[in-house]
C-alpha cells in the first residue's frame, strides 16, 4: 500500500515539477494577450496597431484583449478570435503585456509568474485578470524582473545583465546565487546576456532565440549604414517617414501637446531631421551589440545579425525612470516566431522606413522564415517597443 | 519471525520515503513563490480557449476595433485651447495694469524731480531779510 502511495505521490510531484518557462521558440501560437488603450485615457493609443496584430496573426490564434476603458471601443462584429478582458474600473494600463509576468508551462499545468514588484501604471493587475479568466495559478516570485528583459530559447533562458545585477543588489546575493534562483524558478539553464550595465533596457529588442542553437542579435552598425544610405539616396522618403511618425503620434494631425491624467505635459517628439542623430547613436551602440554577439557565439550559439536603428538610449528615460517618447527604435528582432505546418514563420514589425523594413525581411527570409510583415509599429517604437513587447504568448500548440 | 522483520523494514523504508517526498512537496518552490489563485484541476488550458471561442457566435476573418474616444482627444485639445485663451486674456489684463502702474511711476518720478529742483532753487536763493 505504501509503495503505491509513494509511487502516486512521486508521479504527481514529478508532474508538478515539469513546468518550465514558455519558450519563444516553438510550435504554433494558440493563445496570446494584447492590451489596448483609448485616446481619452492614454497618450499612447494603439487601437489600429492592435487590429493589425490580430489580423496579421493566423485565424486560429485566440487573442485576449486587456482593456481598461471598454466603453471607448466598438468592434466590427463578434469575432471568435478575440475575447475582451476588462481591467478593474479606473485602472490604467500600458500597451506592454510582455513585462509584468512570465508564463511557465508543463504537460498539465500553466502558471503566470509575477516579479516581486512591478511599478508601471496598473500593469501588475494584468496577470491576475488573465488568470481569473483562464483559471490559472498566479505565483509571485521573490525575484525582480521584467518580461522584456528575458527571452527563452529551446535549451536556455537568456536574461539581461541588469536583472541579475538588480536582484543581487536588492536581495544582497551574489550574481551566481541570483542566476541559480532564476534557474530554479524557470527550470531552465540561464545565460546572462552582457557583462556590464545594459545600454538597451530590454534584451528582447536586440536578442532573439531561434531553433537549432541559432540566435539573432541586432546589428545597429548595419542599420546605421542602411539608414545613412537612405538619407543620401532617397531623402524625400526618409522625411516622409519622419513626418508620418510625428503625425501618427497623437493620432490627430496638428496636436503637438497634451496633458496626461496627472496634469503633466506630453509633447510630440521631434522626429523630422533626426535620422542622422539615430544613425550616430546606432554607431555608438554597435560595439556593445558586437560584444553580445561574441559572447553568445562563444557560448556555442550560431549568431545571425539583423539590422536595427537605435536612437539615443540615455535621453530615453526621465528622472523617474519613465520611458520618454523619441525617435522610433527600429527593432526587427522584437518579433513572434512559430513553426506552422513545419514552416518557420516570423511576425515582423514594420515601421514605414522602407530601406530597413525590406532589409530585415530579406534577412529573415534568408534564415528560412516565412515572413508575415505587420504594419504600424512606428508609434509604439517611439516608446521603445514592438511586436513582442505588445504581445504576450500564453500558449502554443 | 524473519518474514515479519523484512516486512517491518520494508514498511519503514516506505514510510521514510513518503516522509521525504512530503517534505519535498512542502518546501519545493516555496523559496520563490506562493500560489494566489488555484487552478481547476483536470481542466486543460487548450480546452478553456476552445470554450471561450464557443461562447462567441460569428467568425469574421477581419477584425476592426474603433476608438470612439478619439473625439475626446480633440475635446482635450479644445479644452487646452480654451484654457490658453483664458490665460491669454489674464495676461493681457495684467500687462495693461503693469502699463498703468508704470505710467503712474513716471508721473511720480517727474513730480519728485520737480520737487528736488524746487528745493535746490530755494537753497540757492538768499533768504529775505
Amino acid at each position: 500500500m505504501s509503495i503505491f502511495v509513494t509511487a502516486f505521490l512521486a508521479q504527481s510531484l514529478g508532474r508538478r515539477d515539469d513546468a518550465k518557462l514558455l519558450s519563444d521558440v516553438g510550435s504554433e501560437l494558440r493563445l496570446v494577450a494584447c492590451s489596448v488603450t483609448s485616446a481619452r485615457t492614454s497618450s499612447l493609443r494603439n487601437v489600429e496597431l492592435v487590429s493589425n496584430i490580430i489580423n496579421g496573426l493566423p485565424p486560429d490564434v485566440h487573442v485576449l484583449l486587456l482593456v481598461s476603458d471598454r466603453a471607448a471601443f466598438t468592434k466590427s462584429a463578434e469575432n471568435r478570435r478575440v475575447t475582451f478582458v476588462e481591467m478593474p474600473p479606473q485602472s490604467d494600463i500600458s500597451i506592454w503585456p510582455q513585462d509584468p509576468f512570465v508564463v511557465v508551462q508543463g504537460d498539465a499545468v500553466t502558471k503566470l509568474v509575477t516579479p516581486c514588484s512591478f511599478n508601471r501604471e496598473d500593469d501588475e493587475q494584468m496577470p491576475r485578470q488573465l488568470a481569473s479568466l483562464l483559471k490559472l495559478e498566479v505565483v509571485q516570485s521573490e525575484l525582480h524582473f521584467e518580461g522584456g528583459n528575458i527571452v527563452c530559447g529551446e535549451d536556455a533562458v537568456f536574461i539581461g545583465f541588469d536583472a541579475i545585477h538588480r536582484n543581487a543588489r536588492l536581495l544582497e546575493l551574489s550574481a551566481d546565487e541570483v542566476t541559480k534562483r532564476f534557474t530554479k524558478l524557470f527550470r531552465r539553464r540561464v545565460v546572462v546576456v552582457g557583462e556590464s550595465r545594459q545600454s538597451i533596457r530590454h534584451i528582447d529588442l536586440i536578442v532573439t532565440p531561434l531553433s537549432h542553437q541559432r540566435i539573432a542579435v541586432a546589428d545597429s552598425r548595419a542599420g546605421a549604414e542602411l539608414a545613412a544610405e537612405a538619407v543620401r539616396q532617397e531623402p524625400a522618403l526618409v522625411q516622409k517617414f519622419e513626418r508620418q511618425c510625428e503625425k501618427d503620434f497623437f493620432g490627430v494631425d496638428g496636436v503637438v501637446e497634451l496633458l496626461d491624467r496627472d496634469g503633466n505635459t506630453i509633447k510630440r517628439p521631434t522626429v523630422v531631421g533626426q535620422t542622422a542623430a539615430a544613425v550616430a547613436s546606432s554607431l555608438r551602440l554597435a560595439p556593445d551589440l558586437e560584444a553580445i554577439a561574441r559572447q553568445l557565439s562563444g557560448a556555442g550559439y550560431k549568431v545571425v545579425r539583423i539590422p536595427a536603428l537605435i536612437p539615443d538610449q540615455e535621453q530615453h528615460v526621465d528622472k523617474q525612470a519613465d520611458v520618454l517618447p523619441q525617435y522610433p527604435f527600429l527593432s526587427y528582432g522584437n518579433v513572434l516566431t512559430e513553426l506552422r505546418q513545419n514552416q518557420p514563420t516570423v511576425y515582423l514589425p514594420q515601421y514605414g522606413f522602407g530601406k530597413l523594413d525590406n532589409a530585415a525581411q530579406s534577412v529573415w527570409q534568408k534564415m528560412g522564415f516565412q515572413v508575415k510583415p505587420l504594419a504600424g509599429f512606428s508609434t509604439s517604437a517611439m516608446y521603445g517597443g514592438a511586436m513582442r513587447c505588445c504581445t504576450k504568448v500564453l500558449l502554443r500548440n | 519471525m524473519k518474514t515479519k522483520q523484512i516486512f517491518f523494514n520494508a514498511a519503514t523504508i516506505c514510510m521514510v520515503s513518503l516522509a521525504v517526498l512530503m517534505t519535498q512537496a512542502m518546501f519545493d518552490g516555496s523559496a520563490n513563490a506562493g500560489p494566489q489563485v488555484g487552478e481547476r484541476q483536470g481542466e486543460n488550458l487548450k480546452q478553456r480557449v476552445a470554450d471561450l471561442e464557443d461562447r462567441q457566435d460569428e467568425d469574421k476573418n477581419e477584425f476592426f476595433l474603433v476608438d470612439q474616444s478619439l473625439d475626446d482627444l480633440v475635446s482635450r485639445v479644445n479644452r487646452n485651447d480654451g484654457r490658453l485663451v483664458v490665460h491669454s486674456a489674464d495676461i493681457r489684463a495684467l500687462q495693461a495694469r503693469v502699463k498703468k502702474a508704470e505710467e503712474r511711476i513716471s508721473v511720480q518720478r517727474a513730480d519728485h524731480r520737480s520737487l528736488v529742483s524746487k528745493v535746490a532753487e530755494m537753497r540757492v536763493r538768499p533768504c529775505d531779510p
